[in-house]
């Protein structure tokens, strides 16, 4: 006679476990997108690296191509003409970061997707999200490292630094007329120390290591398919 | 011996407390932002998926011999598609509260009339869960706060992409404060810019101002991950929507709607469960919201905390 058995009732799933106040707002459950453009100049940890910055595929009925029944294929199909690649929640390179989705419940049944780097507080029943910025940063990096996300494109690179450089050129306009603003002044020498990291720094992220040093190929004609470095813009004379 | 406020046990001529003639609003956020998409409009087509299609003319001429052929250039074609969902809201409202003389402003009536509200709410959250998904954005920097540089930007971004205007830009509370504070400390032209001095202007949820002829608006819904909060400033036609019209569904056998205007794409209907001594007030709205063109729009990325 077979016996039966009882699960154990853990404590996300206890009847008085804690839940948001009915205050805070549903959030739908999202996949996270890279795109070649989407990226950012990180310096929160160390000199400065370039980090994707992920896009977000909202899964809700209606919104964007999401069908009725939560099917997301017109939405991915037009998400791949932007130039959009999806992460998928299972794909194992992501080791430890997979199914990078959880959910929050809230008192009157509401269910709010955040990512897996958030964690929240509650506060006199105010609501405080927190993300773990480190991890997140790591997470980043893993994608590129995994070869989940493609390195950033060299000209996607020259183009997001161009634009840094056009801010410190302004920068530099604004304080030549009011040099007696020290507020202004810190923020050209923040500028262009931003501007002097992305030039020099001229590498993406988690590059591995060449063991032995090749011979440059003779044919550069599809020089962006590989490489090792970002070609620094023109100098900062011209900045 | 006077007559004093319940001292004397069994005496008591007052209850602890009654309920006040009218119920007071709580601070809520109604912005609605449908105003600055583009209405795709083609209804009842026999899907809920819809394709919109799209030609991008932008072909000119070209020069030939005098007797060469000509040869066929199609124009550039892709479309979008827009998937319409089910919201609704339910409330449920017992006969004892009913009974018992519930305040004005919490009656049964009023939670049908809010449902508007709802909807509003519904699809405002539809739209800032675009934001996300917008593959140009601008930054002041992982975990910085928004500036004013990052707002030009934006702005830069649009002009770079020949977005026309009139642009707007929507913001989350805690990034218009930034902005807000940002300009308060900016020199040169900027400072004396009289839309300067209007967006430092105490503002409400909503339309918070005008800053070199861009709408700015706050929404709560401006979704974030715990440091960055995500707005953004686009054009019209970056975003657009569908809705259906639910007058049909009104003229039911059965249902009980209130009164439902021809248009309207909300249907309030009540329902009644004897056994549970309770009425319903179901909402009911039919839409989908898509990002008609991607360059249309620039996600605008900073600090949140």
């Amino acid at each position: 006679m077979s016996s039966i058995i009882g699960t154990r009732i853990r404590g996300e799933e206890r009847a008085d476990r804690p839940r948001l106040p009915s205050s805070v707002t549903g959030r739908a459950p999202f996949l996270y997108m890279s795109h070649p453009f989407s990226w950012t100049w990180s310096d929160e940890e160390g000199p400065g690296e370039w980090l994707p910055r992920l896009l977000r595929m909202t899964i809700q009925p209606g919104v964007n191509g999401v069908r009725r029944d939560g099917s997301t294929t017109p939405a991915r199909t037009m998400a791949a003409e932007r130039g959009c690649a999806v992460i998928e929640y299972n794909d194992p390179r992501l080791g430890k970061w997979q199914d990078y989705v959880q959910a929050f419940e809230t008192k009157n049944g509401r269910r709010v997707h955040r990512s897996i780097f958030e964690s929240v507080r509650v506060i006199a029943g105010r609501v405080r999200w927190k993300q773990d910025r480190s991890e997140y940063l790591s997470f980043l990096r893993h994608l590129v490292a995994s070869g989940v996300i493609p390195p950033i494109d060299p000209d996607v690179a020259h183009e997001l630094t161009g634009r840094e450089r056009s801010t410190l050129q302004r920068l530099k306009q604004r304080s030549a007329r009011n040099p007696a603003d020290p507020n202004l002044a810190a923020r050209v020498e923040a500028q262009q120390a931003r501007v002097d990291a992305m030039t020099g720094a001229g590498r993406p992220v988690a590059q591995p290591k060449p063991r032995r040093r090749k011979k440059a190929p003779k044919d550069t004609a599809n020089g962006g398919a590989s490489f090792v470095g970002v070609p620094a813009p023109p100098g900062p004379s011209d900045v | 011996m006077a007559i004093d406020y319940g001292n004397t046990p069994g005496s008591n001529q007052f209850v602890s407390a009654t309920m006040n003639g009218a119920a007071w609003a709580l601070l809520t956020d109604l912005s609605d932002l449908f105003q600055f998409c583009v209405d795709l409009n083609p209804h009842q087509t026999g899907s809920t998926d819809n394709q919109i299609g799209q030609v991008k003319w932008d072909d000119a001429m070209s020069s030939l011999g005098e007797t060469d052929t000509v040869s066929a250039t199609d124009p550039t074609m892709s479309n979008v598609t827009v998937s319409v969902g089910r919201y609704a809201l339910r409330r449920d409202v017992s006969d004892l509260y009913s009974l018992a003389g519930p305040p004005s402003g919490a009656t049964i009536a009023d939670f049908a009339a809010r449902m508007a509200d709802a909807a509003s709410r519904a699809r405002t959250a539809a739209v800032t869960a675009m934001f996300g998904s917008l593959s140009n954005s601008v930054t002041s920097g992982g975990g910085t706060a928004l500036d004013a540089d990052t707002f030009y930007n934006a702005m830069f971004q649009l002009t770079e992409s020949r977005v026309p205007g009139p642009w707007v830009c929507v913001l989350s509370p805690t990034q218009l404060v930034n902005l807000q504070n940002a300009l308060r400390s900016e020199t040169g032209p900027t400072q004396y810019v009289p839309a300067t001095q209007e967006m430092l202007r105490g503002a409400g949820p909503g339309l918070a101002g005008l800053f070199e002829g861009v709408q700015i608006w706050s929404s709560d819904q401006v979704e974030d991950d715990g440091t960055d909060a995500t707005g953004a400033m686009w054009g019209m036609g970056a975003f657009g929507y569908q809705e259906m019209p639910v007058a049909q569904i009104g003229a039911l056998p059965g249902v009980i709607a209130q009164s439902v205007p021809a248009a309207s794409p909300i249907l309030v209907e009540f329902d009644r469960t004897a056994a549970d001594a309770t009425s319903s007030v179901i909402g009911s709205y039919y839409f989908g919201v898509v990002e008609v063109e991607d360059a249309r729009g620039v996600g605008i990325v900073s600090d949140i905390s």
